[in-house]
């Protein structure tokens, strides 16, 4: 009995491994963009429908209600599914890996879209924006701030000298760096001036650790849990400003470095002794709220979480937050990281026209500017950003203009070296910050950390890339 | 009727009954059958071909030292469950099993947390254990320093709590129903005797209360090795409470290894196939020597 | 059950004080949520916790009917969706296990045939196995058959843990009904189908019904299959709940109303079934 049974299984067994040894047809849907030459019109592909998959986000929630104007000035019905973060994230993969044309046009940025584009997921754009029979003329690319649509293009090759270089894959809607929000109202009672380099960070932090009116306050927050946003954010705009690189030209993973090492051990010794009790369960959101409920004394964050700081009905810092550059490195470098949503069109997608069509009034001047107004910060163009009506709703923000505007200007790019693992590396170097933050000795873990990453490296078949 | 039609009626009937069950089953064991194939390729979503490379998933999973700590969180993790859980559940079962007026109605208090939906329960308690939540809060009254109930240190602990906060009626209600339904002579006898307390509670109550309790330990075991809820909800997986099924998760749905994060699932579930096994017979053999009967 | 006899008013006195010590442990998280739902933003992120506010009902306002609750931000609009596939799914996925379930779990009950325990401890191993290992195939196919993201699948997927369930608990009940009753039925002249239906199935109803609630509540409140194998047309509550966590913050209130109003259901149906739990948890092991 038992011998019929096994011999059953065994047939069963490699019926399924024929059926899923099958890879998976990847028709590609070829369209030339190269071969439309007559004069742009909007509705050239009128009668169409796409499929939009958005992130949650001011952006998004301006665009849904203006949806219509643009099915009537294309013709282009417009089918949408939003999602918040953190889905987005994990469920826009499984849409993409399906080759289904299931989406036509997806919201990422640089950090995704390098894994994106390895798995050949994404749509060069090149050849629709510089098509005139494609683009409208009003389009202007040149009104982008050039880090926003830098940070968004690659060659596909791993390394630092390949970012920036070859296709432009997304367009740009918003743009998001680092800056250090911080007390100015203890700054000024305790006359400290804001940190210029992470010396000072460090002893800024520890002065306003102190007790106020019998309540313990703290000198600095900052992310924490277990994921590469951790580290992308404003870790890795310290990181960079202090000389660090993740990785060297060759691809070996250079995070235990002894730069790497001094500047993670400031970086961590600081939010031990000065920031929240349980840093490593600190996601944006905590971080966020602990900044706002007046209890820390500053952070390296994301620009426009002030946003958030200077909403009476959620904060309780408004009017008290100062702004300025992130602290510079030991040779006054200072660096800020960059992260912009984008939109991008699906390479399996079966309405790469309607798509481009789409992307373009999307992010065309009025859009932006409309979406700014609706809280979409900080937009992606330069006119936008100089427009009264969007220039006005900083005004009241300290220097907060100035200072991103700096940033955009001079210190923004992305810090991270380009390679498709971001997810995978990112998570076990924040795993690493963690075991330090816990007693582990900083070389030991970054040594181990970046030996599992250069494991990840090598499995990936990055370092013999070639595409 | 003739005997053979009756023998074939028989013979295929129940077969026939269970087809539906059967084709649903069916249904399900093909994706566990793919998932032991998928784990012998290397299967990563964001490449568009799968090669067969045998047992590479599983002899890397053993080298490589986050498996073997996640799989230490893990037993560590059921093991607290465990022994928590379980005598508390003991205690409060024996609390209940009194006649007093108004103990029924205790029961429904007991089971609320059990009933609810433990992701939600996870959620409930993340913002009670938040650094300026109620339970700091409380802390605070008394002159202790806040605790940073979900930082690594503490995370594991933190999360074994919520665990027994939602589990240990399940335990109490179980031993609950043992307790009641033991026979009352031994325990007469025992009295007649003068036997002390301890003595009833050590030489009666627990042999007889054995199948109930292997049974307890079996649910919980298998339950706290498969734990992924309450982690997702409070940490989401940090380095401290980064149990089997959480690092499954991520090695799939986060890093898109889907090969190598079915190893480590075929892996686990082999660790829960036997402790399963082992505990249903230890505790068939309790209740043939409990009852005198065979299940 | 221990003698009155030894319970002295000192002893039932201490036994309430130890239980309604349990009782407040048990409860209280449940009621510090039930006041944050109806606490202000600013209340609930006040650094000492209040317990004296004024309450409200905008945060049940915004998930039930939608509506701007803080600049730039619209209240989590989705939630009568979530409900309503928790609903759709948990109870479709009952009724398709007791449609495939109960004859089955009549078959294992009264007839002998080959591959019977093999057949049964399969549907037990379901209760037992990981999850995870499970997902990740059924994943990758609900793609390729584009079941992803759809009632169907979820329904299918849910069967794995609501058909071990009924299987082997109304297994139980249909052994404790005496043969003697069917034998004579089928002397009668009844086919197995109308013993089934007119002697077995209504000496087994009240169990019948406990275990679908039972079923019921345990699909309910689960989790993981909705995260990954559903989208945001088909998330059930249990999901949705998390969905709580915008761009900007998390709206505590508001997550907390929908914890409030997800756990209602599974908590309204545990009273009915107190008396069948012990059964219930432990897949007929116990006959409690």
């Amino acid at each position: 009995m038992i011998h019929l049974r096994t011999y059953r299984y065994v047939i069963f067994l490699t019926f399924i491994y024929f059926l899923s040894g099958c890879g998976k047809k990847s028709e590609e849907i070829n369209f030339d963009p190269s071969s439309i030459t007559d004069p742009f019109r909007w509705d050239r592909a009128s009668g169409e429908t796409i499929k939009l998959h958005l992130n949650k986000h001011p952006f998004t929630e301006s665009l849904i209600p203006t949806l219509n104007e643009f099915t009537e000035l294309t013709g282009i019905a417009v089918d949408y599914s939003i999602l918040s973060e953190e889905e987005y994230r994990e469920k826009i993969i499984i849409e993409l890996s399906s080759y289904s044309g299931s989406v036509d046009v997806f919201m990422t940025g640089p950090f995704t879209e390098w894994s994106y584009v390895r798995a050949g997921w994404v749509e060069p754009l090149e050849e629709y924006m510089n098509n005139p029979a494609l683009t409208n003329e009003d389009y202007d690319l040149d009104d982008f701030f050039p880090v926003c649509l830098t940070a968004n293009r690659w060659n596909g090759k791993p390394g630092y000298q390949n970012y920036g270089k070859g296709s432009q894959w997304a367009i740009p809607v918003q743009v998001e760096t680092y800056i250090l929000a911080f007390r100015k109202d203890w700054a000024e009672e305790l006359q400290l001036s804001p940190p210029r380099n992470y010396k000072e960070y460090y002893n800024f932090a520890k002065a306003m650790t102190r007790e106020i009116d019998g309540r313990r306050v703290r000198g600095v927050t900052a992310r924490g849990i277990g994921t590469w946003s951790t580290i992308a954010t404003g870790f890795i705009t310290g990181f960079a400003s202090y000389g660090c690189r993740d990785f060297d030209d060759q691809m070996n993973c250079t995070i235990n470095s002894p730069e790497a090492v001094e500047f993670t051990e400031i970086w961590i010794n600081t939010l031990k002794e000065c920031g929240p009790l349980a840093w490593t369960s600190n996601s944006w959101y905590d971080t966020k709220e602990q900044f706002e409920s007046g209890q820390y004394g500053m952070w390296l964050a994301v620009d426009f979480f002030a946003v958030g700081f200077e909403n009476p009905e959620k904060s309780r810092v408004v009017g008290k937050v100062g702004y300025t550059l992130a602290p510079a490195g030991p040779d006054g470098t200072i660096r800020s990281n960059i992260w912009t949503w984008t939109l991008a069109i699906n390479r399996h997608s079966r309405k790469k026209l309607a798509s481009w069509l789409f992307i373009q009034w999307a992010t065309s001047k009025e859009q932006l500017t409309a979406a700014a107004i609706k809280g979409n910060w900080n937009p992606s163009r330069r006119s936008v950003w100089d427009d009264p009506k969007v220039a006005s709703i900083t005004k009241d923000w300290d220097n907060y203009r100035d200072v991103v505007s700096e940033n955009l200007q001079n210190y923004a790019r992305v810090c991270l070296t380009p390679q498709s693992e971001v997810p995978a590396i990112g998570d076990r170097w924040a795993r690493a910050l963690q075991q330090i933050w816990s007693g582990t000795d900083a070389q030991v873990a970054l040594d181990r950390a970046a030996a599992d990453i250069d494991r990840i490296i090598e499995k990936s078949g990055m370092k013999s890339f070639t595409q | 009727m003739k005997p053979g039609e009756r023998r074939w009626q028989d013979r295929y009937l129940p077969y026939l009954i269970i087809l539906p069950a059967l084709v649903l089953t069916i249904g399900i064991l093909y994706p566990f059958i793919l998932a032991i194939v998928y784990s012998l390729t290397d299967y990563r979503l964001v490449s568009p071909t799968r090669h067969f490379i045998g047992l590479t998933n599983y002899l890397d999973s053993f080298q490589d030292i986050n498996f073997w700590y996640s799989l230490a969180v893990t037993l560590l993790y059921a093991g607290l469950t465990i022994i928590i859980e379980v005598p508390l559940g003991l205690g409060v079962a024996m609390l209940l099993n009194h006649e007093i007026r108004g103990i029924r109605s205790f029961r429904f208090i007991l089971i609320i947390p059990l009933m609810m939906p433990p992701v939600i329960a996870a959620l409930m308690w993340k913002m009670i254990m938040a650094e300026n939540g109620i339970l700091n809060y409380f802390i605070g009254l008394i002159g202790a320093a806040p605790v940073p109930w979900l930082a690594n240190t503490y995370s594991l602990l933190s999360i074994v709590l919520i665990d027994v906060w939602l589990y240990t009626p399940f335990c109490a209600i179980i031993l609950l129903a043992g307790l009641q339904s033991l026979p009352k002579e031994p325990y007469e006898s025992a009295m007649v005797d003068r036997a002390s307390g301890f003595f009833i509670f050590r030489h009666l109550t627990m042999p007889m209360l054995k199948p109930f309790l292997i049974l307890a330990i079996l649910f919980r075991t298998i339950d706290s090795l498969k734990m992924f809820d309450l982690v997702y909800a409070t940490t989401k997986g940090s380095h401290s409470t980064m149990l089997m099924q959480v690092s499954a998760y991520y090695e799939a749905f986060r890093w898109y290894n889907m090969g190598k994060s079915l190893s480590h699932m075929i892996i686990i579930w082999v660790v829960i196939f036997i402790i399963s096994r082992m505990l249903i017979s230890w505790w068939n053999r309790a209740m043939q020597r409990a009852t005198g009967t065979e299940r | 059950m221990k003698r009155s006899r030894y319970l002295t008013p000192k002893r039932q006195t201490l036994i309430w004080l130890t239980l309604a010590g349990y009782a407040i442990f048990a409860l209280f998280p449940l009621i510090w949520v039930v006041m944050m739902s109806f606490k202000s933003h600013i209340d609930i992120i006040s650094p000492v916790p209040k317990f004296i506010f004024t309450p409200s009902f905008e945060n049940y306002k915004a998930i039930l009917f939608g509506g701007q609750s803080m600049q730039y931000e619209a209240g989590q609009t989705d939630f009568l969706l979530y409900f309503k596939n928790s609903c759709i799914i948990t109870i479709s996925a009952v009724v398709l296990s007791l449609l495939a379930g109960v004859p089955a779990a009549y078959a294992l009950a009264r007839y002998r045939f080959r591959f019977k325990d093999d057949i049964a401890f399969t549907f037990l191993s379901f209760r037992f196995a990981p999850e995870i290992a499970v997902i990740i195939p059924i994943y990758i196919l609900y793609q390729k058959l584009h079941l992803y993201n759809t009632y169907v699948g979820l329904i299918f997927v849910y069967q794995l843990i609501t058909l071990p369930l009924i299987v082997w608990i109304i297994r139980g009940y249909f052994e404790d009904i005496s043969v003697e009753i069917e034998q004579a039925a089928k002397l009668d002249g009844y086919s197995w189908w109308g013993v089934f239906t007119k002697i077995a199935l209504p000496l087994v109803k009240p169990g019948l019904a406990s275990t679908a609630v039972l079923a019921f509540i345990f699909a309910w409140n689960n989790f993981i299959f909705g995260l990954i194998l559903g989208s945001s047309d088909t998330y059930p509550s249990t999901v949705g709940a998390l969905g709580f966590i915008s761009y900007e913050s998390v709206l505590w209130g508001q997550m907390a109303a929908a914890t409030v109003i997800t756990i209602m259901p599974p908590l309204i149906l545990a009273i009915f079934i107190q008396k069948y739990l012990v059964r219930g948890l432990t897949m007929g092991a116990i006959r409690g």
